[in-house]
């Protein structure tokens, strides 16, 4: 039964999706009440909405529908460059994890964890201002990827054009970003538990259709068919070696810009001062990456399986049409629709934390930094978050009208470059005392613009390059200036903080010491 | 396929590993506040 072109399935499945969605924002919008809740869930976050946020924000649409992809385009190739590289990156995490979550008072935000380490008595802090400048960015680009995938798949599922699917998509992702963190982490679980209940459906669809793995690898080990009907012709057996149609230069850079890069990714750091504590911090990312493991042989097969499936994609398509062609053509209507919602909940999971994330660093770390007198007025202040939320979302539907990259490939350069920029000043703050200011604004400067030269040069590793002279630059940085003073660095490194360190945090974040017992109240509860 | 296999096997592994011993090291410690409680897989 269809209506308008669509099947029935598609409606009741979305209509159920949708109620459920507005359940949860609504339920979890009552759960903020501070700032802290708003932008980190008010450090109190458990093991299950850790994990299932951890998971949901770790499978977006470059995973999704951009993995798959490039599995069809180069083969298994793919697996070492994202599918090893971002769990790589989530397994240096818990090491991250297990610091960053140490303090007593922690940061807010990313650009936050910076300044109280590196500038801890400046008024107005350069650094918080830098670093939230180019996570604005990266976070942009990443909400921008996330909208266009969600257009991709509409348009090709459903008929209806991209340009109109994109507005739709801002609705639900405005809805669920207005209620801060809590209401993206617990629509987020959801989203994980549709995302793997979706892709199995999906991956029981393409075994069905092609015969099971034996067939598919058969297949790999002969095809010659071009990525697009017209193109060149692969060499036989290129989809089954290793480095593919890459090379292992071009895949190494890859897959360091993945590991590293992503491991260091500020919403990463964000994620880690959520939970109760620094040892809730660890088993967080331990099991997301156990969570991760099904929903990943998922698409590895969606992905291997296509090749056989569709040999060459229609003039025109990119690689990143390949999973709704797929379902289109062979999955029933309500494994279809099931896999569209997990989908559809990959873009959301992402985009709801990235749109958080910029927002908050337009916010919090730019525009409240600028204006460093008075108490904060907590209200106002997450009403501001809001709109600017809201403002935000509405530009990035606009600037996905053009889509300009390669799903999975755009998440690769903003990776590369947020590790090229953080990555020492990141692990170096948490792990050396003597990392000092100086060392963390050569790092971040230097990285980042080795990283954007390389990759402009077409060098086939820019995110080495940009790391490796960012390393140079923070350790000269560092060995020409001053030891840090101990307010820098004390929380990362001693159970108990002094009480000028102390005072120091709570200068920073703006609250007195009653605010901080109600968090520690909330905390116990 | 076996080599792509192994980066993705070995970076489970890793994790595994690294979050055990981030655990054992705030057992260690004996800090509650980190989430010291007496058990590996748990926290306070």
């Amino acid at each position: 039964m269809e209506l308008f072109g669509i099947g029935i399935s598609y409606y009741i499945v979305f209509a159920g999706y949708l109620l459920f969605l507005a359940w949860t924002t609504f339920q979890s919008m009552k759960q903020v009440e501070t700032l802290s809740d708003f932008t980190t869930g008010g450090h109190r976050m458990g093991l299950i909405l850790g994990v299932g946020t951890s998971v949901a924000t770790w499978v977006s649409v470059a995973s999704v529908m951009g993995v798959p992809g490039y599995l069809y385009r180069t083969g298994v190739a793919a697996i070492i460059g994202w599918v090893a590289g971002w769990f790589l990156a989530t397994s240096i995490m818990p090491i991250l994890a297990a610091r960053v979550r140490r303090p007593e008072i922690p940061p807010r935000t990313f650009p936050e964890f910076i300044r109280m380490r590196y500038e801890p008595f400046a008024k107005v802090s350069s650094l918080q201002i830098i670093v939230a400048v180019l996570m604005f960015v990266g976070y942009f680009i990443f909400c921008h990827l996330q909208v266009v995938g969600f257009g991709i798949v509409f348009n090709t599922i459903t008929g209806i054009p991209y340009e109109y699917a994109i507005f739709g998509f801002l609705a639900i992702l405005v809805v669920t970003s207005l209620g801060g963190f809590w209401s993206v982490a617990a629509t987020d679980t959801l989203n994980a538990v549709l995302i793997l209940i979706g892709l199995a459906f999906g991956m029981a669809a393409v075994l069905y259709a092609t015969g099971g793995y034996g067939a598919i690898f058969a297949n790999l080990a002969t095809s010659t068919a071009p990525v697009n009907v017209g193109g060149p012709e692969l060499p036989a057996g290129v989809l089954l070696t290793p480095e593919g149609t890459f090379g292992w230069a071009v895949l190494m850079g890859i897959f360091m810009s993945n590991a590293l890069g992503a491991s260091v990714s500020p919403h990463w750091i964000n994620r880690f001062m959520a939970p109760k504590n620094a040892k809730a911090a660890v088993l967080q990312m331990m099991w997301t990456v156990v969570a991760l493991i099904p929903i990943f042989i998922c698409l590895i097969t969606i992905g291997l399986g296509a090749k056989m499936l569709l040999p060459s994609l229609p003039v025109g398509k990119t690689t990143d049409y390949i999973m709704p062609l797929i379902v289109q053509e062979y999955a029933p209507p309500f494994v279809g629709a099931m896999t569209l919602i997990a989908i559809l909940a990959a873009a959301i999971s992402t985009a709801n934390s990235m749109l958080l994330n910029c927002g908050t660093s337009l916010y919090y770390d730019i525009y409240r930094a600028l204006l460093p007198e008075g108490k904060l007025d907590e209200g106002k202040a997450k009403n501001h978050l809001r709109y600017t939320v809201l403002a935000l979302g509405l530009l990035s539907v606009l600037s996905a009208i053009k889509p300009p990259l390669l799903l999975a490939m755009g998440f690769t350069y903003v990776y590369g470059a947020f590790g090229a920029c953080f990555m020492w000043p990141v692990w170096l703050g948490l792990f050396w005392r003597r990392m000092n200011r100086s060392g963390a604004y050569a790092g971040i400067l230097v990285g980042i613009l080795a990283y954007v030269v390389a990759r402009y040069m077409g060098h086939s590793n820019p995110f080495a390059v940009g790391s490796a002279l960012s390393l140079a630059a923070t350790l000269i940085g560092v060995y020409m200036t001053s030891a840090p003073p101990k307010e820098a660095y004390e929380a990362y490194f001693e159970p108990e903080m002094s009480p000028t360190t102390r005072a120091v945090a709570l200068k920073i974040r703006r609250e007195d010491d009653d605010a901080h017992v109600v968090m520690k109240t909330q905390a116990a509860e | 396929m076996l080599i792509a296999l192994l980066f993705w096997a070995g970076s489970i592994a890793f994790c595994v590993g690294a979050s055990l011993i981030c655990c054992k090291q705030i057992e260690a410690s004996g800090v509650r506040r980190w989430g010291a409680c007496g058990q590996l897989f748990f926290y306070e």
